[in-house]
């Protein structure tokens, strides 16, 4: 899907309102997508995966910061389809989980046309 | 037959007796119609959807959003028969109204996230499960009678 002008404008906003809470909304994203979709742990046999766990806090950290870097997209994506070999609907699952993160966090942000700004770029 | 545990269905329970049925349905559908902008294609009689603003503030939509949000009351007071009270809804969603079952996905993923931006920490992890599989199950109904 082609970001517009527009769109990049919002993802920015909910970027830069999110601001230094990122990386622990990384880790929240992956806690709740780990919760409500237990598949998903499949990927994870070699962490632990309780409550606070520092190895989820430190993955969330990783995703968060992949997904404000442009031109780290396309190298995540070699890795995780190569490497890692994660089906792809698992990142829809983690990008919805975002989502509810940030409505959770910030409820007034994520008015509906950021909403599909976001979800575009997710 | 889904089993649900005590846990799940108190915690399905307590959002639900917080939810204002019109606002949070009618906030779902538009979202609905913004973030996944072709599913208005079932909507065609609703009038003006041309932006955001216009279908937030659309009746039809609103009106449309309610009944779809009570028809979910439904399958919570009968979670233990959830395809039986969709049966007829499913045969509708097919056969007269042509809908996608995918679509039914969709609200329900935009229902959880309305419904975080409302409760906002009280929306734990455990809550959002169970209603992830609330929405799932009812999906799954809807699209059962589908031929």
């Amino acid at each position: 899907m082609v970001l517009s002008a527009h769109d990049k404008t919002n993802v920015k906003t909910v970027f830069s309102k999110v601001g230094g809470h990122i990386e622990e909304y990384g880790a929240e994203a992956l806690e709740r997508m780990f919760h409500a979709y237990p598949q998903t742990k499949t990927y994870f046999p070699h962490f632990d995966l309780q409550h606070g766990s520092a190895q989820v806090k430190a993955h969330g950290k990783k995703v968060a910061g992949g997904l404000g870097v442009a031109g780290a997209l396309s190298k995540l994506s070699d890795l995780h389809a190569q490497k890692l070999r994660v089906d792809p609907v698992n990142f829809k699952l983690l990008g919805h989980c975002i989502l509810v993160v940030v409505a959770i966090h910030h409820p007034s942000v994520l008015t509906p046309d950021v909403h599909a700004s976001l979800d575009k770029f997710l | 037959m889904v089993h649900w545990s005590a846990e799940e269905k108190q915690l399905i329970a307590s959002i639900w007796s917080k939810v204002n049925v019109e606002e949070c349905g009618a906030e779902a559908l538009a979202r609905l119609l913004i973030v996944y902008p072709w599913t208005q294609r079932f909507f065609a009689s609703f009038g003006n959807l041309s932006s955001p603003t216009a279908i937030l503030g659309n009746p039809k939509v609103r009106a449309h959003g309610k009944k779809v949000l009570t028809s979910f009351g439904e399958a919570i007071k009968n979670l233990d028969n959830i395809k039986a009270t969709y049966s007829k809804l499913s045969e509708l969603h097919c056969e007269k109204l042509h809908v996608d079952p995918e679509n039914f996905r969709l609200l329900g993923d935009i229902l959880i996230i309305v419904l975080a931006s409302h409760f906002a920490r009280d929306f734990t992890p455990a809550c959002q499960s169970a209603w992830q599989k609330l929405v799932s199950v009812v999906a799954h109904a809807l699209a059962r009678k589908y031929h």
